[in-house]
């Protein structure tokens, strides 16, 4: 789900950046670090707007200035049970892998109608019940979310097809 | 889901204070049980010392009630314990049917229930991820399958290669199929073509690697990608009989783009390409990690057999795709370096190519033509030498999983790449070429005066010609044919076996319904490939000489490895029952050669012979390999009537035949002996030398320098020696051919001369005997003819520009140079021999093996 998000950071900026466009700099390195990471618990998607620069202080030592930065971002996370949208990267006997944008999701044959079968003599590989239900490399697929999991610097979830639906996106 | 019809059986666990007594049930059978709910209710005794303020102590009975937590999830299915009951040890007490087994994990979570599988808690047996432990996907790392999971999934692919009747195949890249290189002189080569190379280079794919290739200096390179001849008849054919995986070494990125160029519609490969990114070891691959349980169907395609230590049985070792010379495998820089056999000269290939053309034609011209060309390929050759002991400075790391050093390899990797972008091996190899193309000219052009000159011709560098693909697509047709012919026959009999049993009616209703059995009769690849490989060279005994290096054991070498497997018989040693001597060309005249040549049935071979018929499958006619034998070599057992030869058949006999009659002496005696001791009859390994001590042991430091000089005085032959050195100077630098001629003629001269001396006086050569033996008693002298070219020191492998010499010389004409030139060897051989450490072993499996 998406949010609305106000978060808070230290941004640092070279001695030699000091002078009048100091925010903007601010800013761009804040856009620079932050928006497409994943913190552990949710994707910062992108910075709406900064509405909070501190003065800066300079750090003893290094003569870096540290700025502290109030921003807005759109952050999403992802909840056990969510429905996404997402694109097949990768199709194996076991299941097939998608992206739902920057979160990498597996969706188990366990988790796939019994009726769409994996196919190992087509080309490319793919899951289907020969009917209008094709699931191949670059498909677009519904699927919700029944697991998720986070680790330093990326998040990884498990998704089923196997409900009213959900699925392949190109049929309907 | 539903792997078992009894659930998990849970124990108790051996922490518990025994005996207990269960004093309550929490569940009843069929109830839901999640993990770390209590199910057990159980009470112990046990003695506690308590103690007062006045230091008093003393021991009293307590009874504790604890609970027993589920370690898993699902339902309860029967209890194993009943209320009331003392159970004195460990025991299973209830059986739980899991809701999930968790067989299928994705990067930490089940792919079933979507649960955290890394998450421990104290009522966890286990991690559950110790559930899924095998990765057996091509392109993901962090997906794993439990066992059982595995087991299916490769059942059912059997299933489906049966029913489509093809087999797996496994092939490998780098020198397999194709060969890469990023050296930038190709595609300059590739512009323009008025350049020599311009046909072999001009289909040589490229593509950059932009993402995840090296970085620095390689980064954004081109790479340059020539694929086999034949690739694609070859991968189309093999495609009906076998579903083909891609094993490489390189990146992932290098491997989809290889893929890309050799099968742009993703039909042969489809996903099935596996990469170093996925293999989880930067040094083995195995097939473990592709088919984990059952590797019966999978045949593998790969130039380096070491990198299969598990799977040798499964693989076909193919000729390395060596067509950007010195370039090697661009993706094998971490890997131990290759052991090579060693190689056959450019010039003695093409000769022996000529042969064989020329036999299986019928026609025997042509030879006008090579002797020009022979020279041109040679230099190649030799920067090769040079450039892989470069590649090998950069080389051997052994390696396991982590990461940093699988990136100091990578780091390793780019240097070698940079060193090939900025070097530039093959731009000067071709420079040297022109360069030598241009003297030869000159040269022809100063000898033949009369004759027509010819258009100065660049000569090209790179050349196309190779065929392995032809005997590889045989050999997996074959192959397939041979697996399924087994396959066949299990199926009638197993049928046969069940007719037996049962009713003919129900028969063929069982066969389809349980396809069970008809996977336990599948033959076994491991055992239907050695079965048909061993059939080329069965009945052969070969033994090998000069080919492996000093040092290596030949048992345990990579050729002998592989001949064995083809159905050789490898021994150490000439004997009656050898049928091949197989000698490097490079030094035709070492001892066991001419031990070998004293038996008449005895076909003494090149290597290219052994290589060949390997990588034919098929025996090959010895006829165009035979080496040329110095006529010496065989006459003179005949001549001699003191030599048991055709008596027994142990070697004894081997040293002393050419001694000009002196094999009877009596300062001989103590050589003999050590000899026979090392010669016994079945020993892979010799026996110690008497006493533990080396006959030579006092040789070390001794100065050959003095007695070279004392030859020196009683032969009176120094001027021979100028020659001689002269000659060798001459063939190193690539020097002419009538300069070659000329020398050799007149050497022949001197060697006439030379030889009269030896045969009638005698005297000298006892005087020579006696200089040998006062100082050692072996017959251990360098002679000034031996001084030229080698040292007393054995040199392993190919070494001498002396093989030239030897191939091409006269000695077909000139009996008495012959003679000679043998005693020489000889006494070389000899020198080298004893000079080599005192361990007897070293002796036989290296310098002569």
């Amino acid at each position: 789900m998406f949010f609305l998000y106000n978060l808070e950071r230290q941004v640092t900026l070279h001695p030699s950046y000091f002078g009048r466009n100091m925010h903007e700099l601010v800013t761009g390195k804040l856009l620079q670090d932050v928006e497409g990471t994943c913190t552990g618990r949710y994707f910062i998607i992108t910075i709406m707007d900064t509405f909070d620069i501190s003065e800066g202080r300079i750090l003893p030592g290094s003569g870096l200035a540290e700025f502290t930065v109030g921003y807005r971002a759109v952050v999403w996370r992802p909840f056990k049970g969510e429905t996404v949208d997402a694109i097949v990267t990768s199709v194996n006997a076991v299941g097939f892998f998608a992206d739902a944008g920057p979160l990498p999701l597996f969706v188990s044959a366990h988790l796939i109608p019994l009726d769409i079968k994996f196919d190992p003599n087509a080309t490319p590989p793919q899951f289907t019940n020969n009917e209008d239900s094709v699931i191949e490399v670059g498909t677009h697929v519904r699927v919700k979310l029944i697991g998720t999991r986070a680790e330093v610097g990326g998040m990884y979830a498990i998704a089923s097809i196997k409900e009213d639906y959900l699925g392949c996106l190109q049929g309907s | 889901m539903e792997d078992s019809k009894t659930g998990k059986l849970l124990s108790l666990g051996t922490r518990l204070k025994y005996p207990i007594t269960i004093s309550k049930l929490l569940k009843k059978p069929g109830d839901e049980v999640k993990k770390q709910e209590s199910i057990l209710q159980y009470k112990f005794t046990w003695t506690e010392t308590v103690g007062d303020p006045f230091g008093e102590t003393w021991e009293k009975e307590q009874t504790t009630i604890a609970d027993w937590d589920s370690s898993v999830d699902g339902t309860l299915q029967q209890w194993k314990v009943r209320e009331g009951m003392v159970v004195e040890k460990d025991m299973v007490f209830v059986d739980i049917k899991e809701s999930c087994p968790h067989s299928i994990q994705f990067a930490g979570l089940c792919g079933m229930c979507g649960k955290d599988m890394t998450e421990m808690s104290w009522a966890s047996k286990e991690a559950d991820t110790d559930r899924a432990t095998i990765n057996m996907i091509h392109d993901q790392n962090n997906l794993t399958v439990s066992k059982a999971q595995a087991a299916r999934s490769e059942e059912e692919l059997q299933r489906r290669l049966l029913k489509q009747k093809k087999l797996s195949l496994v092939v490998d890249l780098d020198q397999t199929i194709i060969h890469a290189c990023i050296e930038p002189t190709v595609g300059e080569w590739q512009r323009d073509p008025t350049s020599p190379n311009y046909e072999a280079v001009k289909d040589v794919k490229s593509f950059q690697l932009n993402d995840d290739g090296p970085r620095g200096l390689a980064s954004g390179c081109w790479y340059y990608i020539k694929m086999r001849p034949g690739l694609k008849e070859f991968l189309d054919h093999v495609s009906e009989l076998y579903e083909l995986h891609v094993y490489t070494m390189g990146t992932r990125a290098y491997a989809l783009n290889i893929a890309k160029i050799v099968d742009p519609q993703k039909k042969l490969f489809g996903d099935r390409i596996i990469s170093r990114d996925e293999n989880g070891n930067v040094t083995a691959k195995s097939l473990a990690r592709l088919f984990p349980v059952d590797t019966k169907m999978v045949v593998i395609i790969d130039d380096r057999a070491d990198v299969w230590p598990n799977n040798r049985s499964n693989l076909i070792k193919v000729v390395p795709y060596d067509f950007f010379l010195g370039i090697g495998d661009i993706n094998s820089s971490f890997l131990p370096k290759r052991e090579e056999i060693p190689k056959i000269s450019a010039a003695d290939k093409k000769r022996i190519a000529q042969k064989v053309e020329a036999k299986e034609i019928g026609l025997a011209s042509k030879a006008e033509t090579a002797d020009g060309e022979e020279k041109d390929t040679t230099p190649a050759d030799v920067s090769i030498e040079s450039k892989v002991s470069a590649l090998e400075e950069l080389v051997s790391m052994g390696g396991g999983n982590d990461q940093a050093l699988r990136q100091e390899q990578a780091a390793e990797q780019e240097k070698f790449l940079e060193k090939q972008l900025t070097e530039r091996p093959l731009l000067h190899m071709q420079e040297q070429l022109d360069k030598e193309d241009g003297d030869e000219a000159e040269d022809t052009e100063e000898n033949r005066n009369g004759e027509t000159t010819h258009e100065p011709h660049r000569h090209n560098l790179l050349r196309d010609d190779d065929e392995e693909l032809k005997h590889l697509e045989q050999h997996l047709t074959q192959l397939h044919k041979a697996f399924y012919e087994d396959y066949e026959g299990a199926l009638v009999s197993a049928q046969g076996g069940r007719l037996a049993q049962l009713k003919p009616g129900h028969n063929k209703k069982i066969l389809i319904k349980e396809n069970g059995p008809d996977l336990k009769i599948v033959p076994d690849i491991a055992q239907v490939m050695p079965r048909l490989k061993a059939k080329t060279l069965a009945g052969t005994t070969i033994v090998m000489s000069g080919l492996v290096p000093l040092g290596v054991d030949v048992l345990r070498s990579e050729i002998a490895l592989q001949a064995i497997s083809f159905g050789a018989n490898i021994q150490t040693k000439v004997s009656r029952k050898v049928t091949h001597v197989v000698a490097s060309t490079s030094r035709t005249r070492t001892a066991k050669v001419r031990q070998a040549a004293k038996y008449p049935h005895i076909k003494i071979v090149n290597q290219e012979w052994l290589l060949r018929s390997m990588s034919k499958w098929k025996m090959e006619d010895e006829e165009p390999y035979l080496v040329q034998i110095h006529d010496q070599d065989r006459i003179k057992d005949t001549d001699i009537p003191s030599i048991p030869s055709s008596i027994h058949d142990s070697d004894e006999e081997s040293e002393d035949n050419s001694l000009h009659g002196m094999s009877s002496d009596d300062e001989d005696g103590d050589v003999l002996n050590s000899q026979d001791e090392e010669l016994d009859d079945e020993g892979v390994m010799p026996d110690e030398l008497e006493g533990g001590v080396s006959p030579i042991e006092n040789l070390q430091g001794f100065d050959w320098g003095d007695v070279d000089d004392e030859l020196n005085d009683f032969l009176g032959s120094g001027s021979d020696d100028d020659s001689d050195a002269g000659s060798v100077a001459s063939d190193s630098s690539r020097g002419s051919k009538a300069s070659n001629m000329s020398s050799s003629r007149k050497r022949k001269h001197e060697d006439t001369t030379d030889d009269d001396d030896s045969d009638t006086g005698s005297a000298v050569l006892r005087k020579r005997n006696k200089a040998s033996n006062r100082s050692t008693g072996l017959k251990t002298v360098k002679t000034p003819n031996s001084a030229g070219s080698e040292s007393s020191l054995p040199t392993p492998g190919v070494t001498g520009d002396e093989n030239d010499e030897e191939v091409e010389g006269e000695w077909d004409e000139d009996d008495l140079e012959a003679d000679l030139m043998a005693e020489f060897e000889r006494e070389e051989q000899e020198a080298a021999a004893s000079v080599s450490p005192p361990t007897a072993p070293a002796e036989n499996t290296g310098d002569e093996g």
